[in-house]
């Protein structure tokens, strides 16, 4: 991972125009499709992804139940992917994702985070700075605080900058995809 | 010594499986033991498990495997972070000891 400067941060879009703060939806299927929706309606992914993503969640769920809350980080294959970017929604009410590893268990998630990759490679530190949110109490806890899109995508910034340093000093692991 | 080799299986190679990769490789060149971490699709598993010596994987792993498994999520999470990487620390020495 030779390009790990602040360049990579750039690289994956975290916008206001694909988070929603407070949104009150009846189910996980509910969050993937307006997600989902606005990262198709601002060009960042195919028609495709909605439903790719929609299909993978049933197999590779992706709730993770953190020390505070839980959260869903649902994604696709690349091939459904145009820019790389995320998006955010915090939850009035939890709905129900599988968890992640063991589809027999239900996680009540409050944040999802979707994820748009095209290039797993490219946007690698950023997106590894992204997931380590899932260890960060206070984070966490700023965003189920936040009341307008914008204070998500800061406090979602001001994450990823305080992980910069960790990660620029990577230089291991190449092999792993 | 024996390089212990790690297959890191995912969904899709979109995200976590990598991030855990990392993870697990800071804790083994923080205590110095030498191993390889390779990753691989879910659909690869069977194919490749045969030349790995341990495989880590956050999701379900339905294909039969004669290697140990453990869970990645909690490289994700954080929690239950210490033991896990315990765990996996252990079977590496097994294996050392073993293979010599």
């Amino acid at each position: 991972m030779a390009d790990c400067g602040s360049k990579a941060v750039e690289n994956l879009t975290i916008h206001e125009e694909n988070i929603v703060v407070k949104m009150d939806a009846a189910d996980r299927v509910e969050v993937i499709r307006r997600l989902g929706g606005l990262l198709f309606q601002h060009g960042y992914v195919k028609e495709s992804y909605v439903k790719a993503v929609l299909d993978r969640e049933v197999v590779f769920p992706t709730g993770l139940q953190t020390n505070l809350l839980g959260m869903a980080i649902p994604h696709t294959d690349t091939e459904h992917v145009i820019k790389p970017a995320l998006a955010i929604a915090t939850l009035t009410n939890p709905v129900i994702f599988q968890a992640m590893g063991s589809p027999e268990t239900e996680v009540p998630v409050t944040i999802v985070m979707m994820l748009a990759v095209s290039d797993p490679k490219a946007v690698m530190p950023v997106l590894r700075s992204v997931l380590f949110i899932l260890e960060k109490s206070e984070a966490l806890e700023a965003l189920t605080q936040a009341t307008s899109e914008l204070e998500i995508k800061d406090v979602v910034q001001n994450h990823i900058q305080s992980m910069t340093s960790l990660l620029s000093s990577e230089t291991t692991a190449e092999d792993t995809h | 010594m024996y390089k212990v080799k790690i297959l890191v299986v995912c969904g899709s190679g979109v995200a976590t499986s990598m991030h855990a990769a990392y993870k697990l490789r800071e804790h083994l060149d923080r205590q110095k033991i030498p191993a390889v971490i390779d990753g691989a699709g879910n659909n690869e598993l069977a194919g490749r498990a045969p030349a790995y010596d341990i495989i880590i994987s956050n999701n379900q792993v339905t294909a039969k495997i004669d290697k140990p498994v453990f869970t990645a999520i909690p490289l994700l999470t954080g929690i239950g972070e210490e033991d896990l990487v315990a765990k996996v620390i252990d079977e590496i020495k097994k294996i050392q000891a073993q293979k010599g």
